[in-house]
């Protein structure tokens, strides 16, 4: 995988079956993000092979594959003009859930009261919870977190455990990019651990 | 491509606009400004303004037009053109969706440009059917023209500027058929040819649109 002339990711090897979820970390700069985005056929690995969701790159970029996958990132990709629950309710409307799913989906990451506030004026952490609603409404059979309990208080922090049982529930599986390997142990099966782009180690969470 | 997923979409870009208020709080009234400074320029010389008129306000929705196409979108930025594609939302949709609403907002611009320019220059108001059809293709042609300008333009910092300097000139043979439209309704002469061209142009112009979406959000993949 490389981004310009600098190759980012290098001789990664893994497989992540259903049901199980699996941590990534490493240092800045690691790759972990890149990682997610290549798992999220948003970036097109320059050799080697990917499947995802039983399909061979380069067919994993259709909208058959995609609509099965969730994205995470740091950016929850909010209107800042529109309501929390616009922006839910658009997500609904394009996955063909309907608009009161979209509420009970914020209820359900305590976004209830806030449902009604133009996004631009939410803080950092419910704009993140938001994003993770987005997850519960659109029920993805591979799930990918991008540092999810950044900006998330204490109490948050079980909601991204609980999401991540929810998609396993149903046969999913769940890639989580984390900093905090220890808060988040009890939740990963696995932790593979990336530098420079390589896998440098894989241990039982 | 799936055309159900349009509705909400151009909902959710009209909504968004309204509640941001870029076009009605900003563009709508500096438009009209600028054909009112033009008319003090001008000076009190009635027939000349009321010859002068409808280019001014062609020119006047030209300029500042493309800066609609600019707006805050909900499907332009990369983190949210990223969740819509997720959701399988293919990328000739989001375009279509963005140029769309593009248009219904430079048609509410010229809706209130006209009377604006009506009361100012008073221009001779005749042939307003065809009149009519002429802004309605001058809208899509340039809410089309600048959706993509605004997709070619999206990684760059120079934006703001690049966008209606890539637009100005692609636009001239839709402001060029409206203003002869115009002019065709005080000679009595035929509105088709000019009509025609205005189609012509919108024609290229949303086929270009729709043949590079894909090509511009793929490719940055």
């Amino acid at each position: 995988m490389r981004i310009g002339r600098t190759r980012v990711l290098a001789g990664l090897d893994f497989t992540v079956a259903p049901g199980e979820v699996v941590g990534v970390t490493g240092p800045n700069g690691s790759g972990k993000s890149t990682l997610l985005r290549v798992l999220a056929t948003l970036r097109r690995p320059a050799a080697g092979s990917l499947e995802i969701l039983g399909r061979s790159w380069p067919h994993v970029s259709t909208p058959e594959v995609r609509r099965r996958i969730v994205l995470v990132g740091h950016d929850p990709g909010l209107h800042p003009d529109l309501t929390l629950a616009e922006n839910l309710e658009l997500v609904a409307a394009l996955s063909g859930e309907s608009s009161s799913s979209a509420r009970c989906a914020l209820a359900d990451v305590g976004l209830a009261a806030a449902a009604d506030r133009p996004a631009g004026a939410c803080s950092e952490g419910m704009r993140r919870r938001s994003g993770l609603a987005r997850a519960l409404l659109c029920r993805p059979q591979l799930l990918l977190l991008d540092e999810p309990h950044a900006s998330l208080d204490v109490a948050s922090r079980p909601l991204v455990a609980g999401i991540a049982d929810r998609v396993t529930a149903r046969g999913g599986a769940v890639v989580v990019v984390t900093h905090d390997v220890e808060g988040a142990n009890g939740h990963l099966d696995r932790v593979l651990t990336l530098q420079g782009g390589r896998l440098t180690a894989e241990a039982r969470g | 491509m799936n055309g159900s997923l349009l509705r909400p979409l151009i909902r959710a870009e009209l909504r968004a606009e309204l509640r941001a208020g870029e076009v009605v709080m900003t563009t709508i009234p500096f438009a009209a400004s600028g054909l009112l400074v033009a008319a003090i320029a001008i000076g009190a010389d009635t027939p000349l303004l009321r010859r002068v008129g409808p280019g001014m306000l062609w020119t006047i929705v030209l300029l500042f037009g493309s800066f609609v196409t600019l707006r805050r979108t909900v499907s332009g930025e990369p983190t949210r053109q990223e969740v819509l594609t997720l959701l399988g939302v293919d990328p000739v949709i989001q375009w279509v969706a963005r140029a769309a609403s593009s248009t219904v907002l430079l048609l509410g611009v010229i809706a209130v440009l006209v009377p604006v320019t009506v009361v100012i220059y008073d221009p001779p108001l005749t042939g307003l059917a065809a009149q009519a059809v002429a802004a309605v293709l001058v809208a899509v042609g340039l809410g089309a023209l600048g959706t993509l300008a605004a997709d070619l333009t999206a990684s760059t910092r120079t934006r703001s500027s690049l966008v209606p300097l890539i637009v100005t000139p692609l636009t001239l043979p839709l402001i060029l058929a409206a203003v002869q439209v115009q002019e065709g309704a005080v000679y009595a002469a035929s509105p088709w040819p000019w009509l025609l061209l205005a189609a012509l142009a919108d024609v290229t112009i949303v086929l270009a649109g729709l043949l590079a979406a894909r090509t511009l959000q793929e490719g940055a993949v």
